[in-house]
């Protein structure tokens, strides 16, 4: 308690001092924030944007037992699907009832069929269900440029192409195509379709142009499932719920009640298209842990100098009879403090200016940036990892600035306490 | 497309039938009329939109109401040893120039070369569907086909019988009513004791003025072992003692 | 009188100048370090994408879907064919600017193995052999079993395909593993004990057990006709046209390696409810099966174009983006029906990059005074795509600049500022023997150029050490080129640019304290205990 009076005292005493340090270490801080958020961001996007749409994320997938490992045991697609998971509306629900459950959804599987406009074939279309009411997570990563939204309960099923095939395509909106080819079972299936409209994602990457949303009804005929049928659940927890438990427990219970279900953490699943972006990251944690060393270098100069200064009241201590552990920890205790605190105060400005920078939308067509960005629209991100990894880096460069400095500088005799001035 | 030739072995056979009774009954007499086990020669007129016709001449082995089908080409001579094999879902195509065999599987189309078999192969009216007399009059009966599983070629079928137990007409049709495929029968002959239509004609709205037209010559009765349909049998040929004569 | 007086305050305050000049140092030879990055990765991914796919030039169909945004379009089914021959052909070989032109097929493909399994395969190249390595340098044969060249007396087209990646390796060709049993609990012990049985095995329990006696079986050299008979027997109860050809695969196999592998193949038929799927791994002279579309738009009773393809090289690939196979364009041009003049692409190389720009409007105009459908691309366009990943690290590597500038601005300012207060007398007793606040300033700006240029230079020669070290072994991690690493470029206008960038911040901080130096009077500074 004396200590932290102590150092409190100081730290206002040497209030224009502490300020240097606390500048120097909030402004890296904030720079080193933004730098992570970037590539928080660029996984974000990725992850929640670009392969949202191919595979929406969530914090737990749920599958019939046996089903995940039967897919990615390489069995064939027949085989797999035969393990969906049936009556996938009162699944839902039970789910969503049990606690630490948040939501349950599904994702749903992309079913590949061609376009057949005016005798061309253009192939190789994914189709994906879209209920503009009913999912609002998907809704809100599209943006309608041209045309209008799908309409469930219009008479005849609607479509939304990318904005980007329309150069191929040529259709205008409203137009009449033929989705032609295969349900997921290898039923031969033809539907007409109506052309809604254009859509951009409101995060965009070239691989998304094939992919096509189609009302429930039409998806329901191009895939071939049953109503109700489903391949997977995606399961997202309450805040704070912690996921390994969760799975834990939901097994439990999904066994007890005879559900047949496993549950899977669904960040852990096979992807290879995140070890880029996690590459990305590796790269950028390497560079501030060099910004980190050399600030550090910084900081204990401003200390040592710091400290110099103020070699009487030091000299005082010792007259006091404070011992030299008791000045290390007030000393140390010091340094944390101001380093922390410009830390947060960082951490703080660096999340106002991440909220100016993603609400000026800066956007990008070129195909290349939108994969570095991990989508058309730069975004900071922002994760607790990226918070710890400052905070941590902090309280590191703290105990080397209190190693480095800290001995030498309190060599000094109590005399220096009373001594006038020193060159 | 070879697909045609496929749809075409599917549906085509004959030999007259009986008064059924049930619907399944129906089926299963047009079946064991129109697909029985057997070596069969016809031939394959394919007419285009432009005006393109291409001739194929065939000899064909069928067995398990055309479930698994082997096709040999005697004709033209670019297609001598490009040889079919159908069992169930998948199509095997032995291609005689590279002497490979590749494999399509019915729920993929390998675009680009019209060589997607999965929507027309084998059609297996008892197997797959169910069937429901849907109408009736005095020559004929109506029968409306709805799959019994999803792998099923067709979503539904509408098959028009002769009373005297052959197809007539058959249109086939996608999940949402659409018409995908329309097949005619004529010719009634009698062949080997029964009497049948011997051509079959397929068209499709979705590629209008292509044609197939498909003419049974002979037909024999066969006893097939099940190792006929082996996809090692596309390349050395039947082995002899696997495929006789009844 | 400058240089002593400089030098002089220098020695007099080195020890409390020693961080600050351990700073400058770190901060110069990060710099120096991130600058040649930055240079290395732009340049040496411009390179890796023209020796690797674009080339200096092309010359394109107007349809080609190279000229179109996004990735698929490439879906049209018809491939877009241009002729090269008369006026455009004789000017490019007749170009002394060409080193190489190249005519290329490029389509895509099905491939699948003997066993009619689907391997992945995205985009086929055909070129001529003797032309790969000219017009696409990058394209280096990694490990190879023959040339690319197709001769039409062999029954098998050799293909080079990419390197194999992690993802396709097979740590256990020759065994079952644990993860490839699919039953759990009795019904494993159940399958066991039939598997057991039915192939003679004498498993010591449980699952390790079980696992190590069927391994022993599958190496037993009677393995087929061991295995035969249960297979006919099997077939002879219910037919399984699964297990049938997998036998037969097995009996007609002509490629020793795969033995293992197809005799897994054949459990696996035997027991599919409890083993899984056999994965095997690309190797050298395997023989495969390539389809692909034929080059006009379909006839209806077109069948695709099957092509016997062996495996006779593994090649470079573009790390992360490009997937190409690459395939002798004659066998493909005959198979395709295509004139000897017919291809989808002409690739150029030019013998000097600078020569690049003339030689596309010399192209350009060309081909609108002869009212050819064709369209020119240069590197630039045609790589824009992959080269913004490279302006993407050159801004991350600028923010980083940006960061170490801005530590030497915040330090320089803050031992400015601490400086002149200890400094006070030692400035007031200059002044008071007649220097001028000016001439004082002037001293401290020096006495920062002397302590930014040397510890530059120490930071330039540890900054130098780093990137003789990456230019030798490179930076590992980086899966954006071929190996994972990066090698530097030795840029030796990053130095110059390092202490430049450093001396200007540091006068610049130093300025902004030093200034109020100026309005000070001389007994202001020489005041006791301010």
């Amino acid at each position: 308690m004396l200590t932290l009076k102590l150092v409190l005292r100081s730290l206002v005493s040497h209030a224009q001092r502490s300020f240097i340090l606390l500048a120097v270490v909030g402004t890296v801080s904030m720079l080193l924030f933004l730098f992570l958020s970037f590539s928080d961001g660029e996984i974000e996007n990725f992850k929640e944007g670009v392969m949202g749409i191919y595979d929406p994320p969530s914090d737990i997938r749920v599958y019939s037992a046996g089903a995940r490992e039967a897919m990615d045991q390489g069995e064939e697609a027949l085989t797999v699907y035969a393990l969906a998971l049936k009556d996938s509306p009162q699944l839902m629900e039970i789910l969503a009832k049990r606690p630490g459950v948040r939501q349950v959804f599904s994702p749903g599987q992309m079913v590949r069929q061609d376009i057949l406009y005016q005798g061309e074939k253009i192939r190789n279309f994914m189709w994906r269900a879209l209920d503009p009411a009913a999912d609002p997570w998907m809704r809100n990563k599209l943006r309608v440029v041209e045309g209008r939204d799908l309409d469930p309960a219009a008479p005849q099923p609607q479509v939304l192409l990318h904005k980007s095939s329309k150069s191929f395509i040529k259709a205008p909106v409203g137009a009449q195509l033929t989705l032609i080819g295969q349900t997921l079972f290898g039923q031969a299936v033809s539907q007409e379709v109506q052309l809604a409209g254009y859509y951009a994602p409101e995060q965009d990457n070239p691989n998304l142009g094939t992919i096509g949303f189609i009302t429930p009804g039409g998806y329901l005929m191009a895939s071939g499932w049953n109503p109700g049928e489903t391949f997977a659940l995606g399961v997202n927890l309450e805040k704070g719920v912690d996921k390994a438990a969760a799975i834990k427990d939901l097994s439990a219970w999904s066994q007890e009640q005879g559900l047949g279900l496993s549950f899977w953490d669904f960040e852990k699943l096979p992807g290879d298209v995140f070890n880029v972006y996690s590459m990305i990251r590796v790269i950028i944690l390497f560079m501030t842990v060099i910004i980190l060393f050399i600030i550090t270098v910084g900081v204990m100069n401003i200390v040592a100098v710091n400290l110099q200064d103020r070699r009487r009241e030091i000299g005082t201590y010792y007259c006091l009879g404070a011992e030299r552990p008791f000045l290390i920890r007030i000393y140390t205790l010091e340094i944390l403090l101001t380093n922390l605190l410009a830390a947060g105060a960082g951490v703080l400005l660096g999340l106002g200016i991440r909220a100016w920078i993603n609400a000026l939308k800066i956007t990008t067509e070129e195909s290349g940036l939108q994969l570095v960005f991990g989508g058309s629209v730069f975004h900071l991100g922002f994760s607790g990892e990226s918070v710890g990894w400052i905070i941590g880096g902090t309280g590191i460069l703290t105990v080397v600035t209190a190693l480095f400095t800290l001995g030498k500088a309190l060599k000094v005799s109590p005399v220096s306490a009373i001594k006038e001035e020193e060159a | 497309m070879k697909g045609y030739l496929v749809f075409a072995l599917g549906v085509l056979g004959l030999g007259g039938l009986l008064g059924a009774q049930s619907p399944t009954d129906w089926i299963k007499n047009a079946e064991a009329l129109m697909f029985p086990e057997a070596r069969a020669t016809a031939s394959l007129v394919f007419t285009a939109q432009d005006g393109r016709r291409e001739t194929y001449d065939m000899v064909f082995y069928a067995k398990d109401r055309n479930q698994k089908v082997m096709v040999q080409f005697t004709a033209p001579a670019s297609s001598v040893g490009n040889d079919l094999m159908m069992i169930e879902q998948n199509v095997w195509y032995r291609d005689k120039k590279s002497s490979r065999i590749i494999k399509v599987p019915s729920n993929q189309s390998f675009g680009g070369t019209g060589f997607s078999y999965g929507d027309v192969v084998r059609l297996n009216f008892s197997d797959n569907y169910t069937p429901v007399i849907s109408g009736e009059d005095a020559k004929t009966i109506t029968l409306d086909l709805t799959a019994k599983n999803r792998e099923a070629p067709y979503f539904k079928i509408v098959l028009i019988l002769a009373k005297e137990g052959y197809p007539l007409r058959g249109t086939c049709y996608s999940r949402d009513g659409s018409v995908l495929k329309v097949m005619e029968y004529s010719r009634v002959t009698a062949l080997g004791g029964k009497v049948k239509p011997l051509d079959l004609k397929v068209t499709s709205p979705k590629e209008p003025g292509n044609v197939t037209l498909m003419s049974i010559k002979t037909e024999e009765p066969y006893a097939l072992d099940d190792r006929v349909f082996n996809k090692r049998n596309l390349e050395t040929g039947i082995p002899t003692g696997l495929a006789r004569k009844k | 009188m400058y240089a002593k007086l400089i030098l002089r305050g220098l020695s007099r305050h080195r020890k409390k100048g020693k961080r600050l000049f351990i700073l400058l140092a770190l901060c110069s030879a990060a710099m120096i370090f991130t600058l040649t990055f930055q240079t290395s990765f732009t340049s040496r991914y411009e390179a890796m994408g023209i020796d690797l796919y674009t080339a200096h030039l092309a010359v394109l169909p107007t349809e080609s879907p190279k000229l179109k945004e996004g990735f698929f379009a490439t879906n049209k089914e018809k491939l877009e064919l241009m002729d090269y021959s008369g006026a455009l052909k004789d000017r490019i070989t007749s170009d002394p600017r060409v080193e190489t032109a190249a005519l290329l097929l490029e389509t895509t493909g099905m491939l699948q193995t003997l066993e009619n399994e689907n391997q992945p395969f995205y985009s086929l190249i055909g070129v001529e052999p003797d032309l790969l390595g000219r017009i696409f340098p990058g394209v280096q044969v990694l490990s190879s079993s023959g040339p690319l060249t197709w001769n039409p007396a062999e029954k098998e087209i050799p293909l080079y395909r990419p390197l194999v990646e992690f993802w396709e390796r097979v740590k256990n060709p020759e065994e079952f593993i644990p993860g490839n049993l699919k039953l759990k609990g009795t019904r494993a012990e159940e399958f066991f004990r039939q598997a057991s049985q039915e192939l003679g095995l004498n498993p010591l329990s449980g699952e390790s057990g079980f696992l190590e006696a069927l391994n022993r079986f599958l190496k037993e050299g009677d393995f087929l006709a061991k295995i035969k008979p249960l297979v006919d027997r099997r077939l002879a109860e219910r037919y399984q046209e699964t297990l049938d050809n997998a036998l037969a695969d097995l009996e007609n196999n002509r490629e020793p390696q795969r033995w293992p592998a197809l005799k897994k193949r054949v459990l696996r038929a035997l027991y599919p409810q409890a083993l899984s799927p056999v994965q095997e791994e690309p190797t050298l002279n395997r023989s495969l099966t390539l389809t692909v579309p034929p080059a006009a738009q379909e006839g209806v009773m077109t069948s695709p174009l099957v092509l016997p393809v062996v495996y006779k090289g593994f090649v470079q690939r573009f790390p992360l983006y490009f997937w190409n196979s690459y395939m002798d364009i004659r066998v493909l041009r005959e198979e395709l029906g295509l004139k000897e003049s017919q291809g989808t692409s002409l690739y150029l190389r030019a013998k000097n990059l600078a020569e690049v720009p003339g030689l596309k409007r010399d192209l350009e105009s060309l081909i609108k005074e002869h009212n050819l459908d064709l369209k020119v691309a240069d590197y630039q366009y045609l790589g824009r795509m992959h080269m913004s990943t490279a302006q993407a690290f050159s801004v991350i590597g600028g923010i980083l600049i940006g960061l170490f500038l801005l530590t030497v601005g915040i330090f320089i300012i803050n031992s400015i500022l601490l400086a002149l207060i200890q400094r006070r007398r030692e400035i007031g007793t200059a002044v008071a023997l007649g220097l001028s606040p000016v001439q004082n300033l002037l001293v401290f700006l020096g006495e920062t150029g002397v302590l930014v240029t040397v510890s530059w230079i120490i930071g330039a020669v540890l900054g130098g050490l780093m990137v003789w070290a990456f230019t030798v072994w490179g930076l590992p991690g980086m899966i954006f080129f071929p190996g994972d690493t990066l090698y530097f470029l030795w840029n030796p206008g990053a130095f110059g640019t390092s202490y430049l960038m450093i001396l200007l911040t540091a006068g610049f901080s130093a300025l902004l304290p030093l200034l109020g130096l100026l309005k000070k009077k001389p007994v202001d500074l020489l005041k006791e205990g301010q």
